[in-house]
């Protein structure tokens, strides 16, 4: 019996064309991601293509898809005999139910298993495709496939097809099973964003039925070796996973799937009977011969709009559409996270984005099952014959249906505006900004999927019936995926697409309102061709072949539709040509790889000259006036420079500024020669070569501007309100400029480039008299005029001396009277500002008038940062300190001299409110001042590590003002952050891991690796040690500019005040890669007799060793170890932890007990509950009692 | 007023469904008789612009059906073979909306015009509910009710009294008589009765070809006398079906009853008055005879 209805689901499944499609589905998707370069599911880097990791990422992610293709199975073979309406003739057989029901249910479940079983399949056929990089590749192997498949899919499938196959038992309606399925992913979802802390995931990684959460955890940490080479066993959380998840599939199964009961009918609803009503006999009188009016086309669409609205806003699709989609906000919204855990203000702009981000996939989704749904509705409710052959004209059968999904489409963005502006209420944030959500969620997302509609409606209009059309309709969108891959970047060539809206609050919409009104008049001139060229081919009954219907186009679409497809080519082809002329030929347009190709030949022309000496500014006088509403800059720069080098310089390269023209570059003695437009370059020679130590005049001048529209690559520095931009954006450049080598040794592979070299080695004196800014910045005379119109202000370094008003415009006169690298930036804004003085010094804040939550915070960290700095490492060279915000396009914060420009993305829109969280305002306000000690009193030399110099020692200086404010278990939070993200940051080196002290521009070394590390030595040789060291270092260094420190500097200033086994360690952290791994795995509490309590604690430890690519090997560890007892959970900033007792005790390689005695009985117990040491899981540092 | 001219479909996988028809047909009840898979529906589809045809014209009152659909539908009605429904919607509101559909823009009119035909239809009592939960004659009846919307010049019913209790179905042929003088009704179905009672002329479609065409008594009238009858048992008939022209055979009181075509009497057999349905079979008959030839 069981066998027999397994045979039939077989048959039964193996003919219905739903299942070949998503055979198909399940085979392209991973075929694609593995040939795909721009599809990458878990490989990059250095982790293969085919690598154990890559293929269980992407089981693992399509298992989430495959929950559907399993509802779909499964209630079909659940419902299958109501809905056939063969249950009566089922029922009366007989039948042994147990046989009966499982043998379905088994049949459906290998149905899943074999549509799924697609997906290592179109793996390893894509790996095998004989086009793919080889050295991206590793040996395949079958366990490779079929570990995470047996492991993770098989689990995975069995878990939902219980599931669903009880609730479909319980329901006996599909749709049920589909709410079912969406509870469940909804409940994935919210659980994954709920449980999103580093002491939380544990829990998350086992409440997922798909185990991806699980597969993360089990992998966090690990490196592209491990990536490579270990194929995940059952194990730590997939174990526990997988257990528990079986458990409950088979659970469900016995309890609720109804194996047992005997087959029997659906109750029927009883419906209640209609009472005989009489029937006036007035109404048989009744003329039923009204004629038709004919051509009455506009009550026909205006019935026939409101009625396909009012069958699909009342379908129950509708409904759970929107529940869907409703959840999924809320749970993003739940939680909208900055920096370090800690969430931003709910801001507008922000939830656009996040609504934005949620429904993008979910629209291609939606679209192609309504376009289908609503075109092919007739026809599928049987109404087809009787409603075409009524006499409506194509177009409003077209238009009508167009505009029920343009109702979908634009319900689902009003719905998240709605729940968007709730969250935001409940946030208590009350600045609702309506016309943005309006303009930003209808115009900018909606408007294009319309128009997507429109292509769905004609792929529809042109397929013989639904299927084909929303197979066409994916399958273009999968073919679109890929235009990136194929060189068709240009918006142009997208359908509906255009310039992504990147919004801020200070600059507005910026330009993206031009380039949206362009693109989308361009597309929806097409989508007018295409709607002409829809109802026209319209079709009328059950099967008009496409050729029928092109004979009757003509008729069906009327001297008017000719009229209107024709006005829309001609439209489509003049905008065409508007936006080619705009940002093709006034503008230029780079693809990725023709950005990377001519970043490639710029290497090859010019790597010969990288050495070559050329003149280095010492002196700047700026003369600059701003047009902000016109986005125009006329710099004019009076420079002095100087040879640095032991040799006469006869000439040297040129790099011009982007968007500018007339530029000019007067030295004296010299002349620009001609521009080489490929590179935008131009040498300059010296008639009389500039003699080494020879100081001359000139002059830089640029004026900055913009014309017409770009597709991408817009200009981010000058902008109408928020202009922030650097010297090294503004003017011509010298020298041969590195940055324009391409890091990603694949790309470089592909075109002949030697492997890079990110760094020159620490030990290479020659560039110990280089910057770190990089060749030729150096310390120089600065002074700057600059002028602006009358409602926004300038900044530049400096004190300002006068300001004054001319024909309209302001004037501001700024002089630098301390040394300052030549790196300094031009500001302009309308913002609002907060002054205060402090000890002499001015602090500034220029924000935007609705950010005005931290402004306070960030002067009180300007203040306790200055204090702290000054009194440990030296005098601050500046008497002011001015904080800007700048638009989001950019998001970072940057020191320059006494200025520090603050994106509005971070800090100032972070909300504080509740104590526990970690304040990144107050840290990133202290490493910015930070900076005005490391990097601009304290140099580092153009070699390896040169960015511990300036980075790490800002961030200890900043953790160090951290723990003054906040103590030191709320700074375990802030470093267990650093940990986890430096443990991360390694697990995509895209090179190779370097030890500190050489670290080469790696921002998980310098930054998040570095605070560990200095946290750690300032808990061995104590603060005021360390702080001696680096005040030496920067007695040594300050201002120098003849030779600049490096890291071994550093080191040697470290250990000068360190002990023997102290420098041992500090060998150990800056010139290897060490790593920790310690534990408490048991505690006991026994209480005495005189109400003390003996403790008893099972630690263990080890130590490793990595190279540059993860592998690691097993040290001797033999250190000594805090071991604390916290009075409550120390994670839990709000409880207060009090340490009950804290202790250094010495701990060797492998396990150890520990006994103590306590005055009152802990609540927690750990091993380097402070985290001194780079272990690689704190999660069992601290163990409950 | 509709005229079908050499009107030829072939579908897709080959199924000839229409092998040049021609028909003329005026004012008044015309039925279309033929077995299942004869092309009826398709001729119907045809005619009432659902369908194009490989070759062939269709004019109905000088409008060029398959070149001015647009202009036919104005004057049709159409009661497809099978059809469902809208869900979630009350026969009222669809009766409405087709009604708006069809044209019917005033809107005291075709509240009149809804009302009346819920009522000639026996749904008023059932207006409210939605169509999608009505029984199959119910279904059936509002077919019917939507096919005279807007009192169509036109108007082609397949197979209208499929699924309807006699009573229905004579009230349903009343309507139609009563509205069937000055337009052109085409009654497409397989039972002959509904021809006989009804059809002033009607033709036989056999495998995609008019067999025959006439008014039903002059066709009745000419096969007078050449139809016999004769009752035996199973076993017989199985014999003399191997013999004679057999058209038709059924059983009455477990007896098989066999109609024979000859122009003499078989022996054993009696004669028999023609009726429509000997008409009807043996007009197949013919064609069987012909395609085996």
């Amino acid at each position: 019996m069981m066998l027999s209805m397994l045979n039939f689901e077989w048959r039964y499944f193996s003919r219905q064309p739903s299942f070949i499609v998503t055979c198909m589905v399940f085979f392209l998707l991973p075929f694609l991601a593995m040939v795909v370069d721009q599809i990458q599911i878990g490989s990059g880097g250095n982790v293969l293509f085919n690598s154990p990791y890559a293929i269980s990422q992407v089981l693992l992610i399509l298992g989430i898809f495959g929950m559907f293709m399993v509802v779909n199975f499964v209630a079909n073979t659940a419902t299958r005999n109501d809905t056939s309406l063969m249950a009566e003739i089922i029922s009366t057989k007989p039948i042994k139910p147990f046989g009966y029901n499982l043998g379905r249910f088994l049949g459906a479940y290998l149905m899943c298993v074999f549509v799924f079983a697609m997906v290592p399949l179109g793996l390893f056929l894509g790996s095998i495709m004989p086009w793919l990089d080889s050295e991206r590749l590793g040996p395949n192997s079958l366990a490779m496939y079929v570990m995470p498949f047996v492991i993770f899919a098989l689990p995975t499938l069995f878990v939902l097809a219980a599931l669903f196959y009880a609730a479909a038992q319980r329901f006996r309606s599909t749709m049920a099973v589909y709410l079912c399925a969406l509870g469940l992913f909804i409940a994935y979802v919210v659980a994954s964003q709920v449980f999103n802390e580093p002491d939380q995931r544990s829990i998350r990684a086992l409440v997922d039925p798909f185990a991806l959460n699980a597969f993360s955890e089990h992998t966090r940490y690990w490196t592209a070796f491990e990536k490579n080479t270990l194929v995940p066993g059952l194990d730590g959380f997939i174990l526990h996973n997988r257990l528990i998840w079986l458990a409950v599939g088979t659970i469900a199964l016995f309890a609720g799937g109804r194996l047992f009961k005997p087959l029997a009918l659906q109750h029927a609803k009883t419906k209640r009977k209609a009472l005989p009503e009489a029937v006036p006999a007035t109404i048989l009188q009744l003329n039923i011969r009204h004629k038709s009016a004919g051509g009455s086309g506009f009550h026909q669409f205006i019935s026939r709009t409101a009625f396909e609205v009012k069958q699909v806003v009342q379908s129950p699709a509708f409904l759970i559409l929107l529940l869907f989609s409703c959840f999924q906000l809320i749970a993003s919204f739940f939680r909208i996270t900055g920096m370090f855990g800690t969430p931003n203000w709910p801001l507008t702009q922000t939830m656009v984005s996040l609504i934005t981000g949620q429904f993008s996939l979910m629209f291609i989704i939606v679209i192609t099952y309504y376009s289908a749904e609503i075109v092919w509705r007739e026809r599928s409710v049987g109404m087809g014959d009787i409603v075409d052959s009524m006499p409506v004209h194509n177009l409003t059968f077209w238009l009508s249906k167009l505009l029920s999904l343009f109702v979908v489409i634009i319900s689902l963005y009003l719905l998240g505006m709605g729940v968007a502006i709730v969250s935001q209420l409940i946030d208590g944030y009350s600045h609702l900004e309506i016309g943005q959500y309006l303009v930003s969620l209808l115009y900018f997302d909606a408007l294009p999927f319309c128009l997507l509609g429109v292509f769905a409606f004609f792929l529809q209009a042109l397929s013989p019936n639904k299927y084909i059309g929303m197979l066409l309709f994916v399958g273009y969108f999968f073919v679109s995926l890929t235009f990136s891959q194929l060189g068709i970047e240009h918006s142009m060539f997208n359908f509906a697409d255009a310039p992504r809206l990147s919004y801020s609050d200070l600059n507005g919409y910026g330009w993206y309102l031009t380039t949206q009104a362009w693109f989308m008049s361009y597309w929806l001139a097409l989508a007018v061709l295409l709607g002409v060229i829809s109802y026209g081919l319209w079709q009328r009954g059950p099967s008009a072949s496409l050729s029928a219907r092109f004979s009757m186009l003509r008729y069906q679409i009327g001297t008017w539709g000719t009229t209107i497809a024709l006005v829309g080519a001609v439209a489509f082809v003049s905008l065409a040509g508007v936006i080619y002329y705009n940002t093709k030929v006034i503008n230029t347009f780079y693809g990725q790889e023709e950005l990377l190709d001519l970043r490639a030949d710029y290497e090859k022309t010019y790597s010969g000259f990288e050495n070559d000496p050329f003149p280095t500014i010492v002196s700047v006088d700026l003369n600059v006036d701003m047009f902000p509403a016109q986005r125009r800059i006329e710099a004019l720069a009076n420079i002095k420079v100087v040879n640095r080098s032991e040799q006469a310089i006869s000439r040297f390269l040129v790099n011009l500024p982007q968007h500018s023209v007339d530029e000019q570059v007067l030295i004296e003695g010299g002349s620009l020669g001609e521009v080489d437009s490929k590179f935008n370059t131009a040498w300059f020679e010296f008639t009389q070569p500039l003699a080494p130590g020879e100081e001359r005049k000139g002059k830089l001048a640029v004026v900055r501007r913009h014309v017409g529209f770009k597709n991408s690559g817009e200009d981010a520095t000058l902008v109408k309100n928020g202009t922030f931009i650097d010297n090294f954006a503004l003017f011509p450049t010298f020298g041969v400029n590195i940055d324009y080598k391409i890091n990603d040794r694949h790309e470089r592979r592909k075109r002949d480039l030697e492997p890079l070299k990110r760094a020159f080695d620490l030990e290479d004196s020659s560039h110990y008299s280089e910057n770190f800014f990089g060749k030729g910045i150096e310390f120089i005379d600065f002074s700057a005029t600059l002028s602006t119109s009358d409602d926004q202000f300038a900044i530049a370094p400096g004190y300002l001396e006068k300001t004054w008003q001319q024909d309209g415009r302001n004037y501001y006169r700024y002089v630098m009277d301390s040394p300052m690298v030549n790196f300094y930036s031009v500001m302009l804004a309308k913002l609002d500002s907060k002054k205060a003085v402090h000890n002499g010094v001015n602090i500034e804040v220029y924000y935007h008038p609705t950010h005005h939550w931290n402004v306070d915070r960030m002067i009180q960290g300007a203040e306790d940062s200055l204090d702290y700095f000054q009194q440990a490492f030296g005098p601050y060279q500046h008497r002011q300190l001015r904080i800007i915000e700048f638009p989001g396009y950019r998001g970072f914060a940057q020191s320059f001299a006494n200025t520090v420009p603050y994106s509005e993305d971070i800090g100032f829109i972070t909300d504080l409110r509740d104590p526990k969280d970690i304040d990144p305002v107050y840290y990133v306000t202290a490493h910015e001042v930070a900076h005005q000690w490391w990097g601009h009193q304290l140099g580092a030399a153009n070699v390896q590590g040169s960015a511990i110099l300036s980075e790490t020692l800002s961030q200890y200086s900043a953790l160090m003002v951290m723990k003054k404010q906040y103590g030191e278990t709320r700074l375990r939070k802030f470093l267990t952050y650093e940990l986890d993200r430096y443990l991360r940051g390694r697990t995509s080196e895209l090179l190779e891991e370097m030890p500190l002290m050489r670290a080469e521009g790696q921002a998980y070394i310098h930054y998040q690796k570095g605070s560990v590390v200095m946290m750690a030595l300032e808990h061995e040789l104590g603060e005021a040690a360390l702080n001696l060291a680096l005040h030496n270092l920067l007695a040594e260094f300050r201002f120098r500019e003849d030779l600049y420190p490096t890291t071994l500097d550093l080191v040697r200033h470290l250990n000068s005040v360190a002990n023997e086994a102290q420098q041992a360690l500090i060998q150990e952290l800056f010139a290897q890669i060490t790593l920790y791994d310690l534990r408490a795995t048991k505690v006991e509490a026994t209480t005495l007799e005189d109400g003390k309590v003996q403790v008893s604690l099972t630690v263990s430890a080890a130590q490793y060793s990595a190279d540059g690519k993860g592998q690691e090997s097993e040290q001797n560890f033999d250190k000594e170890v805090e071991i604390a007892f916290f009075s409550a959970d120390p994670n839990d900033f709000s409880a207060d932890a009090e340490v009950i007792l804290q202790a250094v005790e010495h701990i060797k390689s492998g396990e150890t007990v520990l006994q103590f005695t306590l005055d009152k009985l802990p609540a927690y117990a750990g091993i380097d509950p402070f985290v001194r040491f780079i272990d690689r899981d704190t999660g069992n540092n601290i163990i409950k009692l | 007023m509709l005229t079908i001219q050499a009107i030829t479909k072939t579908y897709p996988n080959g199924v000839k469904a229409l092998n040049g028809v021609n028909l003329s047909i005026e004012k008044g009840l015309f039925g279309l008789l033929g077995p299942n898979g004869a092309g009826k529906s398709s001729l119907m589809r045809t005619i009432a612009t659902l369908q194009q045809p490989d070759s062939g014209s269709i004019t109905f009152d000088q409008v060029d059906v398959l070149r001015q659909p647009n202009e036919l539908r104005q004057r049709l009605g159409y009661l497809p073979q099978e059809f469902g429904v809208y869900p979630r919607i009350s026969a009222y509101d669809l009766l409405d909306h087709l009604a708006i559909l069809k044209g019917i823009d005033n809107k005291g009119q075709r509240k009149e015009a809804v009302d009346g035909l819920l009522a000639h239809t026996n749904l008023f009592q059932h207006r409210k509910k939605a169509v999608s939960g009505f029984s199959g004659g119910m279904r059936q009846r509002f077919g019917i009710a939507q096919a005279l919307l807007g009192d169509p010049d036109l108007l082609i019913v397949d197979e209208p009294t499929a699924g309807l209790d006699p009573e229905e179905r004579n009230r349903f042929h009343n309507l139609l008589v009563s509205l069937g003088q000055e337009k052109v009704v085409i009654l497409s179905t397989h039972i002959v009765d509904d021809v006989s009672e009804l059809c002033a002329n009607m033709a036989v479609l056999g495998n995609g070809e008019i067999l025959l065409k006439g008014n039903p008594l002059t066709v009745t009238e000419e096969l007078n006398g050449q139809i016999w009858r004769k009752v035996v048992s199973i076993e017989e008939a199985a014999e003399i079906e191997s013999q004679l022209a057999v058209i038709s055979k059924r059983l009455f009181a477990g007896r098989t009853v066999l109609h024979v075509l000859a122009s003499e009497a078989p022996a054993g057999f009696d004669s028999t008055p023609a009726s429509l349905e000997d008409v009807y079979f043996s007009s197949l008959h013919r064609s069987r005879l012909v395609k085996q030839a």
